[in-house]
C-alpha cells in the first residue's frame, strides 16, 4: 500500500528553510564528525516533516549525526539528494537506511574534490586577484569601494547558484545525482574563473613592477629580490611564511643600513 | 577603550564569515581591513593594509580540514593595532604598516591555536546531542548552532581585546623612541618587500602553461592602464 503512494514533493518554503541553514554547514565543525551537526541542522525542516514521533526523529538523526564531510558548498548536493531518499525512504520504503548511508559517504569525496577544485582552488583566488586589482588601480575610495563589490558579486553569485543549484539536482535527482558531481560539469565554469585570475594576475604583475619602478634603485632591487624570494620558496612548495618573513628581515636589515 | 570593544566585536562577526558560517568572502582581508578601518575612523589605512595582506595570503588558502595559520584573523588583528597606533603616531604610517604584518604573520599562528580550541569545544555539543539522542530526548539544533557561533565569537572577540591591548602598551614606549628617519625607511623597505615577496607568491596561483598568453595580455593591459593613468 506504502509503496504505491505518490511521491510527494516537498514545498518551496521547505526547501528555502534547508538552502537558509545549508549556510551554518560548518558552525559545529569538529574533529570527530566534522560537519555533520550541520548538516543534521539543514536536514531538520525534512526530519519534521517525515518522522511520525519522537523515536523516529530520534532514529534519523542518531543516523546522520555520526559522521559527514564535505565542501561547505557542495555540500548541499548531499543536503538535496539525502532529503530526497529520506523522503523515499518514508513514502515507499526504499532505499534502507543501509544504502542511504554508504550513498551519503560515497559523496564525501568527490563532494570536496569538486569543491576544493572549483571553489578554493580557482573562484575565490580569482575573484579576489579581480579585487585587488580594482584596488591598486583605484585612487578615490569610492572607486575602491565600487571594485570591492563587484569582487563580492563575482564571487557570490557563483557561490549562492552552487548552493541551490546542489539543493535542487540532489532532490531532484535523488540516487541519481552522481551524474551531477563530475568535474567534466564544472570544467568551463573552472576555466573562466582561471583565465579571468591569470589576466588579474598579469596586469596586477604590471602595476607592482610600475610601483617599484618608480621608486629609487635601490628600493627597485629590493622589490626584485624579494619577488625571487616569494617566487622561489613557493614554488618549492614553502609556507607562506617563510618568504614573508625572509623577506621582511632582509628589508629591516637593507633599513638599518 | 570603546573603540577597541567595538573594533574587536566588529572583527569577530566579520571572522564568523571565515569557515563558521555564509562563507561569502568578507572575512578575507581585502574586505574585513577597509571595513573596519572605515568603523575606525581610518578606511584609507584599512584599504592599504587589506593590499598587503591579501596579497600574502591570497596563495594560501585552507582546504577542507587543514588546519594552518590563519591569515583572516590575523588580518583582523593587525588592522586593529595599525588604527590604534597610527592615531597617536600618524608620523610613522609606513612603519607601522610594516610592524603590524609581521604582528600579523604572528597572531595567525595564535589564530590556528585559537580555531582548534573552538573546533575541540564543538566537539562537546557533538557530545551533547549524542548524549540526548541516546537518552532518547528531543535534540533542538537552532540553540546550538546559536552557541556554537557565540562562543566562536567570544573567543575571536577576547582574542582580539587582549592581542590589542599586550602589544599596543608594548609597542607605543618603542614607537616614541624611534627614529623617524630610521623608521621611514625600514617602512619604505619594508612595504617594497611585502608587494615584492606577495607577487612573487601570487604567480605561482593558477601556474599553467596553457594560460601564457593570457599573462602577456595581462601585462599589456596593465601597462595600457598605468599608461592611461599617467596621462
Amino acid at each position: 500500500m506504502a509503496q504505491n503512494k505518490k511521491y510527494k514533493k516537498l514545498p518551496l518554503k521547505d526547501l528555502l528553510a534547508i538552502l537558509w541553514r545549508s549556510f551554518f554547514i560548518q558552525t559545529g565543525w569538529n574533529f570527530k564528525s566534522m560537519i555533520s551537526i550541520g548538516f543534521c541542522f539543514a536536514l531538520m525542516p525534512v526530519a519534521k516533516k517525515i518522522c511520525a514521533n519522537p523515536e523516529e526523529l530520534n532514529g534519523f538523526l542518531k543516523r546522520h549525526v555520526g559522521f559527514f564531510n564535505s565542501h561547505p558548498y557542495f555540500a548541499s548536493y548531499a543536503i538535496g539528494a539525502v532529503t530526497r531518499l529520506e523522503e523515499e525512504r518514508k513514502q515507499i520504503h526504499a532505499p534502507s537506511e543501509e544504502v542511504i548511508d554508504k550513498f551519503k559517504n560515497a559523496l564525501i569525496g568527490p563532494l570536496g574534490a569538486i569543491g576544493d577544485q572549483c571553489c578554493w582552488f580557482v573562484m575565490r583566488p580569482a575573484s579576489l586577484i579581480v579585487g585587488l586589482t580594482g584596488v591598486a588601480f583605484s585612487q578615490a575610495i569610492q572607486t575602491k569601494i565600487l571594485f570591492l563589490l563587484l569582487t563580492f558579486i563575482l564571487y557570490n553569485i557563483p557561490h549562492i547558484y552552487i548552493r541551490v543549484k546542489g539543493i535542487l539536482d540532489g532532490y531532484g535527482y535523488g540516487i541519481d545525482v552522481y551524474k551531477k558531481i563530475r568535474i567534466d560539469n564544472y570544467r568551463r565554469f573552472i576555466q573562466s574563473f582561471k583565465s579571468l585570475g591569470v589576466l588579474g594576475i598579469g596586469i596586477l604583475f604590471t602595476y607592482t613592477i610600475y610601483q617599484a619602478y618608480l621608486l629609487h634603485w635601490k628600493v627597485s632591487l629590493m622589490f626584485v629580490l624579494t619577488l625571487a624570494i616569494g617566487l622561489i620558496l613557493r614554488l618549492k612548495r614553502k609556507m607562506f611564511f617563510t618568504p614573508v618573513l625572509v623577506s621582511m628581515v632582509v628589508a629591516i636589515i637593507v633599513g638599518i643600513i | 577603550m570603546l573603540q577597541l570593544f567595538g573594533l574587536s566585536l566588529s572583527g569577530a562577526l566579520l571572522l564568523l564569515d571565515s569557515t563558521a558560517a555564509f562563507q561569502m568572502l568578507i572575512a578575507q582581508p581585502l574586505f574585513a581591513c577597509p571595513i573596519l578601518g572605515w568603523l575606525g575612523g581610518n578606511a584609507q589605512l584599512g584599504f592599504e593594509l587589506g593590499f598587503w595582506l591579501q596579497l600574502i595570503w591570497l596563495s594560501n588558502m585552507p582546504v577542507g580540514a587543514a588546519i594552518i595559520p590563519e591569515g583572516e584573523i590575523g588580518s583582523v588583528a593587525a588592522v586593529i593595532l595599525a588604527i590604534r597606533l597610527s592615531d597617536d603616531f600618524p608620523q610613522l604610517t609606513h612603519f607601522i604598516i610594516f610592524m603590524v604584518i609581521a604582528y600579523a604573520v604572528l597572531v595567525s599562528f595564535i589564530g590556528a591555536k585559537t580555531v582548534t580550541f573552538i573546533r575541540n569545544r564543538n566537539q562537546q555539543y557533538l557530545q551533547h546531542i549524542l548524549n540526548k539522542l541516546n537518552q532518547g530526548k528531543a535534540v533542538t539544533f537552532g540553540p546550538i548552532i546559536f552557541n556554537a557561533l557565540a562562543f566562536s565569537a567570544l573567543v575571536f572577540f577576547a582574542l582580539m581585546v587582549s592581542l590589542t591591548l599586550v602589544f599596543e602598551y608594548g609597542l607605543k614606549p618603542f614607537l616614541a623612541q624611534m627614529p623617524l628617519d630610521l623608521a621611514n625607511r625600514i617602512g619604505l623597505y619594508g612595504k617594497i618587500s611585502v608587494l615584492g615577496v606577495g607577487m612573487g607568491m601570487t604567480i605561482t596561483l593558477m601556474k599553467d602553461r596553457r594560460y601564457w598568453a593570457l599573462y602577456v595580455l595581462g601585462m599589456i593591459i596593465g601597462g595600457m592602464l598605468i599608461l592611461h593613468g599617467a596621462k
